[in-house]
């Protein structure tokens, strides 16, 4: 093989391939496979949240409308919580920061933790615990457990108070610490699983983004 | 026959044995994370390195600063994270104990006074042989501004 055939054959698979790419880019198809290969799972069809009433921080109503107009990543967690609540909500930070600083379009997503342990987590202790990681976070909790299953059942994320005893105060709140994604339609569009490394969120995130833009 | 040098030096290993460190554990990257304002538990983390030919085990911890110290190791069970006691800190003879974020850490209960970033703590450690040693922890707010800051220390 001459080597002027060879690069004109090199050349010829990169643009067929280029080609191929773009084309089931734009098809809507490929955009599937891409997702999975993602750490992420994207649901293949976003889901729709059913009405949920919490309120926020700031003593302000929080319901399924609420999400609407902005992409929203949720965790859950409890203000308890040595080590993953606070680990999970710096690396929210990091992301936060990071999508400030070098998003194009300046699209920064809401980052919101639902309270787990709404005995303990009132909206006064939210409003002094939310704002030491970031100023922009959202945190909602309600009055009783009843009211945030009403979130968490739809949302597939278990989790279990688990008291010595009654009078139990230093309980632990075992959950998910899985982070879910919220499409600015306000349906439920992908979930990540712990742990979580914020450069791979923010890209992966950057993609659903993009392939959700496209569809 | 009585020997005077070796009954003072009797004499001092029985009175600075509970505070002596063990030789060959050192203690590093002690740190604890700077509580929220509203929470009454907080993490350390450290790495202790076993340099001896046998298996070290450190069975408690305690601190003025806090009314109780835990071992826990954070854990993922059937989509559930959760944190499970342990008795103690096993470090393997010429092996490192690593206590890190979402992993082994010691679970600080109720602090005397709320600690703030740059703050240092005693936090003594009984080891399985009666001996203990004292190190000391330096208190570390985590976040996105000085998450790397935190990477260089």
């Amino acid at each position: 093989m001459s080597k002027s055939l060879f690069i004109t054959l090199i050349l010829t698979i990169i643009a067929v391939v280029s080609i191929v790419g773009i084309t089931l880019y734009q098809s809507g198809r490929v955009d599937r496979s891409d997702l999975d290969n993602l750490s992420a799972t994207v649901f293949r069809v976003p889901r729709i949240i059913s009405p949920f009433e919490l309120t926020d921080h700031t003593n302000k109503t929080f319901t399924q409308d609420s999400l609407k107009g902005n992409w929203s990543f949720i965790f859950f967690g409890y203000t308890n919580c040595p080590d993953v609540c606070p680990n999970t909500l710096s690396t929210m930070n990091v992301m936060a920061t990071n999508l400030e600083k070098n998003q194009p379009d300046k699209v920064v997503p809401r980052f919101i933790m639902v309270s787990v342990d709404p005995e303990r987590d009132t909206v006064e202790i939210l409003s002094k615990y939310i704002p030491y990681f970031n100023n922009s976070f959202i945190g909602l909790t309600g009055t009783s457990s009843t009211q945030i299953d009403v979130i968490t059942r739809q949302f597939g994320i278990p989790y279990f108070i688990s008291k010595k005893s009654p009078d139990d105060a230093e309980y632990e709140v075992q959950h998910s610490g899985a982070i879910l994604l919220v499409n600015p339609q306000g349906n439920l569009h992908a979930l990540f699983s712990a742990p979580h490394d914020p450069a791979k969120l923010i890209n992966e995130f950057n993609l659903i983004r993009y392939i959700h833009e496209q569809e | 026959m009585f020997n005077f040098k070796n009954a003072i030096a009797v004499l001092l290993i029985t009175l600075t044995s509970p505070f002596v460190v063990a030789e060959n554990l050192t203690i590093d990257d002690a740190w604890i994370r700077e509580a929220p304002p509203v929470s009454r538990v907080q993490a350390a983390y450290a790495i202790f390195k076993n340099d001896q030919s046998s298996d070290i085990e450190i069975v408690s911890a305690s601190s003025s600063a806090f009314k109780k110290i835990e071992f826990h190791k954070t854990i993922s069970e059937n989509g559930l994270t959760k944190m499970r006691q342990q008795a103690s800190i096993a470090i393997s003879a010429k092996e490192s104990a690593v206590l890190k974020p979402e992993g082994m850490h010691m679970m600080l209960f109720n602090p005397v006074t709320p600690l703030r970033a740059g703050e240092k703590v005693d936090i003594n450690f009984k080891l399985s042989n009666g001996n203990s040693m004292t190190s000391s922890f330096t208190v570390k707010k985590v976040s996105g501004s000085d998450h790397h800051q935190h990477m260089h220390h």
